[in-house]
């Protein structure tokens, strides 16, 4: 499942299309398997179709869902994260378990950010 | 043609409306164990559907009553509007439960609410088991009609509603007999009353789903207690019409082998029509009857399992933007 929270400040298309991605990527939406249509997903979030669109759209474009008008929307294949990547986030949060989700993510987004400028700082 | 047609169908109204009437009140009258759903969306979108299924098997025995006394009133008709009336009526009360504008779950506007990334759809609810109702009967009755029209033959008018049976010597004919004069309409209603059945089940699976991880379950429980109701009303319209088709099938066959050029094997094949006729028949009250109790029980089906109350708050004045309907 998915969640929509209209208070949160991410636009509602990028809650959608982070979540998903994310599923696809950590295996939990295997290949091919066939996600629901832009009109179910927004009546059931309770938004707009355009957003849900968006959101197809930007995981379309990152290569991980390929919409059909015959067979519907399927998650690609070979999009799932290897294992020691799942492994080490399990390493990550089992270390700092009180973290928020916001809070986690915002480390390695931060610890991302830095392997770009510089050295990896332990 | 009347003699047969008018005592069956007045017998199927009477017994109808007694056997619903009696199934609705008696499951609406309160009992001690019941648990009423405490989420207050979650109640409100079930009474609406109970309200629709309700109105639909009203709509549909009032179609039926309406077809049958045109039947009578046009004789010259030959008992095709009756042939017809029990699909079509069933198809009608189908289409007015299809109708859109089902209440759907309000939601506060800036509630948190989540979605299932399982697609919904008519086929998928079209697996339930419920559904073998309509799709083997309407299999079963197109059958038999095809077995009935290559066996018809042609009255004087050229019309195919009769039987013969003919010996070296003489032949012997009896009418009214299944055909295609009245096969083709009834594959027709059956056609319509099939595809009825698939916009309901388009309806129930395009509402949206309760917007709460912890109601999914209670989702899952109202769609298919929906789908039950669909395929019971569908299964009815076509039981009655098979049960018809048998009578009247078997009463020709018994007749014209009764005589001196008649076979005893179709004479048998006559009666074991006829007691074919009367099963379906009671198939078809019993189909009526349960479809009727789970339209006035499905609130306790679906939450016998206790809905959570805590996650959404009860509605107030005007706390929410959104109403959706289908």
């Amino acid at each position: 499942m998915i969640a929509l929270n209209p208070r949160d400040p991410v636009p509602a298309f990028e809650q959608i299309r982070l979540q998903i991605g994310g599923l696809i990527r950590s295996g939990s939406l295997p290949e091919g398997h066939k996600l629901p249509s832009i009109r179910q997903l927004a009546a059931d979030l309770h938004t707009a179709p355009g957003t849900v669109a968006r959101a197809y759209t930007a995981l379309e474009a990152e290569g991980l869902i390929n919409p059909s008008k015959t067979r519907g929307t399927r998650v690609c294949a070979n999009q799932t994260l290897p294992n020691s990547v799942a492994i080490a986030a399990a390493t990550y949060l089992s270390q700092v378990p009180n973290l928020s989700l916001e809070e986690a993510v915002g480390a390695v987004r931060a610890q991302w950010e830095a392997t770009r400028s510089g050295p990896i700082t332990p | 043609m009347s003699s047969i047609f008018f005592p069956l169908f007045i017998l199927v109204i009477v017994v109808l409306a007694v056997i619903v009437l009696v199934a609705v009140f008696g499951a609406l009258r309160p009992t001690p164990q019941e648990k009423p759903p405490h989420n207050p969306e979650v109640r409100a979108v079930i009474t609406s559907s109970q309200r629709r299924a309700g109105g639909a098997i009203a709509l549909a025995v009032g179609l039926l009553i309406a077809m049958v006394s045109l039947g009578f009133a046009v004789p010259w008709a030959l008992g095709v509007p009756l042939a017809v009336a029990p699909t079509v009526a069933a198809s009608g009360g189908l289409l007015f439960y299809a109708f859109p504008g089902q209440r759907g779950f309000r939601v506060p506007e800036n509630s948190v609410r989540s979605a299932s990334l399982e697609p919904r759809s008519p086929w998928a609810l079209a697996r339930h088991p419920s559904v073998w109702l309509p799709a083997g009967t309407a299999l079963g009755l197109t059958l038999f009609l095809v077995f009935t029209g290559v066996t018809a033959s042609s009255d004087e008018f050229g019309r195919s509603r009769s039987i013969t049976v003919s010996t070296p010597f003489s032949s012997s004919g009896a009418s009214p007999y299944p055909g295609w004069f009245y096969g083709a309409p009834i594959l027709l209603g059956v056609a319509l009353l099939l595809a009825s059945t698939f916009i309901a089940l388009h309806r129930i699976s395009k509402i949206p789903a309760f917007p709460l991880p912890e109601l999914a379950e209670i989702d899952r429980k109202w769609r298919l207690g929906s789908t039950r109701i669909v395929s019971a009303i569908s299964g009815t319209g076509l039981l009655v019409t098979w049960a018809g088709v048998m009578l009247i099938a078997g009463n020709a066959l018994h007749s014209v082998n009764s005589g001196a050029d008649g076979s005893a094997s179709g004479a048998a094949a006559g009666m074991v029509f006829t007691i074919l006729g009367m099963v379906a028949f009671i198939a078809s009250m019993v189909a009526i009857t349960l479809a009727a109790l789970w339209a006035t029980t499905l609130k306790k089906q679906v939450t016998a399992l206790g809905t959570p109350s805590a996650a959404v708050p009860p509605i107030s004045a005007n706390p929410y933007t959104s109403e959706p309907t289908i």
